[in-house]
């Protein structure tokens, strides 16, 4: 592959880097703002990128550090310790689950964003325990702990018997 | 393999695996059921959790926006580096500008009253100069013709004979106008015509003064009128 034009790398990524930008930040206004602002720096870091395979991980890096550049300041309302987690958390028995969209935006912005990144990252299936260590520059030992965290974090959390499984979705009175 | 580290394989994904550990890992599935139960459950949950996780509608519109967007941060760019071309040519020309303004507002302006005022500020500096050597050689201040200073030359001690005396030179297009200065014992030559060494001639004059005789040479091509101030017109 040869050097992809900025306009080349919108068109490959754009909607990748914007879902990862709206399950980073959980609001859709702050994700077309970063996925923008991360063309732009890419438009001018363009010589960096020494090896267009690796544009897509080069683009989720650009945008991470942007949002952590954003949010630098901020300080969050509600971060879960997770260190109260357990490794594995207990897994429904049923092979058939789905996931609410609004409870998980809701459970990925109450984690902290070192566990909330390599989860996002995790579940884009194309970055693996390298790619995401890459990313966090943490060693891969680190991050597979991180992600075994956040993901029983999840599983707690979100996961219940879907219609097809059970013959009803869970309703808050059971 | 046993169950503790199944657990632990069942983390990644099969492709990050090295060969020998999935196989494994498999083999050991097939043989427990408690293991395969958990392994088919974790990646039901990671699927349900994956499908969820990119679920997420991406605004129509939106890539046309991000190009539009580079394009008028090029735009942009471009018109910055032109401005910055631009700036330095405008600062270029500002400054040349400014230098001949400054220039041209400051220049002198040869009127005849200054030119006047250049020569008088000339020999008046000359004639001060040849007064002050004069009195630092204990003779009179002045000399005792009115001369022209913007025609002076030199002055300085010159042998004249036998002797170093002081001598003040002037000079035109025509010729010379020497002026020695002697103590008025040491004159022994009468004025009249004289010869220097090149064979030029001149004409001799001589003026007492103060103890002082001053010989007043003046080339024979030329006056001494020529090399004194113009007499104030009558009024």
């Amino acid at each position: 592959m040869g050097s992809p034009s900025v306009r080349d790398l919108i068109d490959l990524h754009y909607a990748s880097l914007y879902r990862y930008a709206v399950r980073l930040s959980g609001s859709a206004a702050d994700a077309e703002d970063l996925t923008q602002e991360t063309f732009g720096k890419a438009l001018t870091r363009l010589p960096q990128l020494r090896d267009a395979d690796r544009a897509k991980p080069w683009l989720f890096r650009i945008l991470r550090n942007e949002y952590l550049h954003r949010k630098r300041d901020e300080r969050r309302a509600k971060v879960i310790p997770l260190d109260a987690v357990g490794d594995q958390a207990e897994l429904p028995p049923e092979s058939g689950f789905e996931v609410d969209q609004q409870e998980l935006q809701v459970a990925l912005s109450e984690l902290d964003e070192t566990f909330r990144t390599p989860l996002i990252l995790f579940y884009f299936e194309d970055f693996s325990y390298r790619d995401i260590a890459d990313q966090m520059d943490l060693p891969i030992g680190t991050v597979m702990s991180r992600l075994a965290r956040a993901k029983a974090y999840l599983r707690a959390n979100l996961l219940r018997p879907s219609a097809s499984a059970n013959g009803r979705r869970p309703t808050e009175g059971d | 393999m046993n169950c503790q580290l199944t657990h632990l394989l069942l983390a990644f994904r099969p492709n990050e695996l090295a060969a020998d550990d999935r196989a494994a890992l498999d083999a050991h599935l097939r043989a427990c059921p408690t293991c395969a139960a958990l392994a088919n459950t974790t990646a039901a949950t990671d699927n349900a959790i994956r499908k969820a996780m990119l679920a997420v509608p991406v605004p129509d519109g939106l890539r046309a926006k991000l190009h539009s967007a580079v394009s008028d941060t090029q735009r942009v760019a471009w018109r910055g580096k032109a401005r910055l071309w631009g700036t330095g040519l405008a600062a270029t020309v500002a400054i040349g500008l400014i230098a001949w303004g400054v220039f041209e507002t400051t220049k002198p302006t040869l009127t005849s009253e200054l030119a006047s005022n250049l020569l008088e500020n000339e020999r008046l500096t000359k004639e001060q100069s040849v007064n002050a050597w004069l009195k630092s050689k204990g003779l009179p201040a002045e000399l005792p013709e009115p001369f022209e200073y913007g025609t002076h030359a030199v002055h300085g001690t010159v042998p004249l004979g036998t002797l170093n005396v002081p001598c003040v030179l002037f000079q035109n297009d025509r010729g010379q106008c020497r002026v020695y200065i002697l103590k008025g014992d040491a004159v022994r030559t009468p004025p009249g015509g004289w010869k220097d060494a090149f064979g030029s001639e001149y004409n001799i004059k001589a003026v007492e003064r103060g103890g002082y005789v001053y010989l007043i040479a003046v080339s024979s091509t030329t006056t001494l009128e020529a090399f004194l101030k113009a007499a104030a017109p009558v009024a």
